[in-house]
């Protein structure tokens, strides 16, 4: 283990402390559904982060495969769900 | 020249991850949903995009991928925020102009959307139009 794999391993765990701080956004949010999905968004978007550092560990560029297809998968997900907010459906 | 590229890739995934956690931090404190979506929508995006010019750095066969992937954040990231922002804003905003224009105090949103001072200007220009109605009886 070299010292980037150090630097990059501490920049993860920050990454992931940070999950937690986040999901108590969305868990103790006395709030509408609207407030919660924000929680959601930002989550998403830490993990896509979080992906793209473990593909420095893993030295493969495959890892980066999965940060796209969440990112995708997230943006239609909040999407529909805000329409399913303003609407009342989703279609 | 290996370890000059290595550097700077570590400092922008740090400038990165500095940035995620202004927003997680900004998502915590801030009174409201606007301010809230506000502190996210921005800085988690600018946070990924960071941390993928790092990783492209550091890993210079994944370059194609994040180039990919981080044009995709630019363009979803801020119409994820958008939809956000117009569902919280047609779900509430008419509600506080009826409450408003009728005098209705049960209309106010007190869902949490607002800030407890937004709500509480609702509730005092409800009763400055009353009081006016009245004078004017």
């Amino acid at each position: 283990m070299n010292g980037i794999d150090v630097a990059v391993n501490i920049a993860i765990l920050i990454m992931v402390i940070l999950l937690p701080i986040a999901f108590y956004r969305v868990a103790k949010s006395r709030q509408k559904a609207a407030e919660r999905l924000v929680g959601v968004d930002l989550i998403t978007n830490l993990i896509v982060g979080i992906v793209m550092l473990l593909a420095i560990i893993e030295q493969t560029d495959t890892t980066i495969d999965i940060g796209i297809v969440l990112a995708a998968l997230s943006f239609a997900g909040t999407v529909s769900i805000a329409r399913y907010i303003s609407e009342g459906r989703v279609f | 020249m290996d370890q000059i590229l290595d550097i700077i890739g570590l400092i922008l995934i740090f400038v990165g991850v500095a940035f995620s956690a202004l927003g997680v931090i900004g998502v915590l404190r801030l009174p409201d949903t606007y301010t809230r979506l506000h502190a996210s929508g921005k800085t988690s995006t600018l946070g990924v995009i960071f941390i993928g010019a790092g990783t492209a750095f550091i890993l210079p066969s994944a370059i194609l991928k994040i180039l990919a992937l981080c044009i995709f954040i630019i363009f979803s990231g801020p119409v994820g925020s958008h939809a956000i922002a117009a569902a919280v804003h047609r779900g509430s905003a008419h509600h506080n102009e009826e409450a408003i224009s009728t005098g209705n105090k049960s209309l106010v949103d007190g869902s949490g959307v607002h800030s407890k001072e937004y709500i509480q200007s609702v509730l005092n220009q409800i009763d400055e139009t009353s009081q006016q109605q009245q004078s004017s009886n």
